[in-house]
């Protein structure tokens, strides 16, 4: 029995559904009309190159397939670091949570002091995330991993899949998470975040490997230059759809249960219920594979 | 055996984290469902990194794709150019006008996938000499040197088959004959 293309299964597994599907598309107000919910390689192939000939895609997704399992190009790392960023940040959020519990409820005090502080594992989750995408987009398109400034000249021509993960961050992770100034809060929590803190995160450990720098002092230095060189274009965004904790709460109130007495556990419990990281990365790679695909058939 | 105890492990993670969601409203099921996933995400680092684009070419086979960028079309009069990738014998960017998408353009080495050249053995069509071919309803290719693939493909419908012929033109399609 032949066995299913690695990509091909992926994007044929995607959910159409479930608790990802339904928070990416109640925020679909911040990157209007970007994202869609598309399952199935060959659909995937069609929705990408608006075509329908079944020869040619066909064609297409056999040398999609090719590109893909040929490690040396990259596109393996890619969906590697989409998914470890989701994984690792459940264990993340978790710990946030159990802290959080730990703080509001006496008997359960000892929690706090077995688990990091809220906000110093959020500020790394965000952090990491942003690299994360960062390392992801110079991996895709063939770029050294600490190619900032390539990155950053390329959010403005940002679209679909990539664009809505981007805006799923900064709502979720960012507004939502740690509030309006979310990006001077991380900063500041950043600089005075020791590196023993830093190397006690689940997902740093996971993604230590691919930041760039050679320790994790150096690490956390490309974190703070990731904020800071993207600050405006993240600054924009926030504007433009005028993101702010209680419209993120209103958003996501229709589809997770969850009450605003609970809102400052709202986000570690997103992290820890869906994977918008995995699945818009998914999408992400396969969109250029597939983009590489017919032009090279 | 490790692995299968480790995937055991990842099922039970699955469920606390599914017993999370309802317990959100009850401290003491809350906090022993964050505790079981804590202990239970010690086991589920994940594998190393797979390598990072290593597509350096062998002698005789595909060209760099930065070989290709100096060859692309110039932009100007309010449409402008992203670059959006640059693998071994690849390289593609975007062509935009005032925030939309219009066509992806690209030049690929044929020497990574032979099999491309065949659909130009009966090429009716020629551009600046070279045998041209539509791919699909949206593309447009030439073949260079009987190498290098030249292609423009629309991604916005008002992007017209003459436009594609147009910005095909304007690629250096000599200069790429010149790799050779």
């Amino acid at each position: 029995m032949a066995t299913t293309a690695p990509i091909v299964k992926m994007i044929d597994n995607l959910p159409t559904g479930d608790v990802t599907v339904r928070m990416l598309q109640a925020l679909d107000f911040i990157v209007p009309g970007e994202w869609q919910p598309v399952r199935g390689f060959d659909a995937m192939i069609q929705h990408v190159t608006n075509e329908s000939d079944p020869q040619l895609i066909a064609l297409v997704r056999q040398h999609a397939i090719s590109l893909y399992n040929d490690n040396s190009q990259g596109y393996q790392r890619a969906i590697w670091l989409y998914n470890t960023v989701d994984k690792a940040d459940a264990a993340l959020a978790a710990a946030a949570l159990a802290n959080q519990v730990g703080n509001k409820i006496g008997f359960l005090g000892f929690l706090k002091n077995i688990t990091p502080k809220t906000t110093d594992a959020q500020y790394a989750d965000f952090a990491i995330k942003l690299v994360a995408e960062v390392v992801g987009f110079c991996t895709i398109n063939g770029l050294p991993g600490d190619s900032l400034g390539d990155f950053v000249k390329s959010l403005t021509s940002y679209r679909h899949e990539a664009l809505m993960r981007m805006g799923t961050l900064i709502g979720v992770d960012g507004v939502l998470s740690l509030g309006p100034d979310f990006l001077d809060r991380t900063l500041r929590g950043l600089a005075e975040m020791g590196e023993r803190t830093m190397e006690s995160f689940p997902v740093y450990k996971e993604m230590a490997p691919v930041i760039p720098g050679s320790d994790t002092g150096e690490k956390m230095g490309f974190m703070q230059r990731s904020i800071n060189d993207t600050a405006d274009w993240i600054t924009g965004l926030v504007q433009q759809a005028g993101l702010t904790p209680e419209k993120m709460t209103d958003s996501l109130g229709s589809i997770l249960d969850f009450s605003k007495q609970s809102a400052e556990m709202v986000a570690p419990f997103i992290d820890l219920t869906t994977n918008y990281f995995t699945l818009t990365g998914t999408q992400t790679t396969a969109r250029q594979i597939i983009n590489r695909a017919i032009a090279e058939v | 055996m490790l692995h299968q105890r480790c995937l055991i492990r990842e099922m039970e993670k699955q469920i606390q984290m599914n017993r999370i969601a309802t317990a959100i409203a009850r401290p003491a099921a809350l906090c022993a469902s964050l505790l079981l996933v804590l202990i239970l995400s010690s086991c589920g680092r994940s594998a190393a990194p797979p390598a990072a684009d290593t597509s350096a070419p062998a002698a005789g086979q595909s060209l760099p794709g930065n070989t290709f960028n100096r060859f692309f079309p110039t932009a100007g009069d309010g449409y402008s150019l992203t670059y959006t990738q640059e693998k071994a014998g690849f390289a593609e960017a975007r062509l935009s006008r005032d925030s939309t998408d219009l066509a992806l353009l690209s030049v690929s080495d044929t020497n990574g996938n032979p099999s491309a050249r065949t659909k130009f053995d009966t090429a009716s069509m020629e551009v600046r000499g070279f045998p041209a071919v539509n791919v699909g309803n949206n593309g447009l290719a030439v073949l260079v040197a009987d190498r290098f693939q030249v292609q423009v493909r629309a991604t916005d419908a008002n992007f017209t088959a003459a436009e594609r012929q147009q910005w095909l033109e304007k690629f250096d399609l000599n200069g790429i004959a010149g790799l050779q």
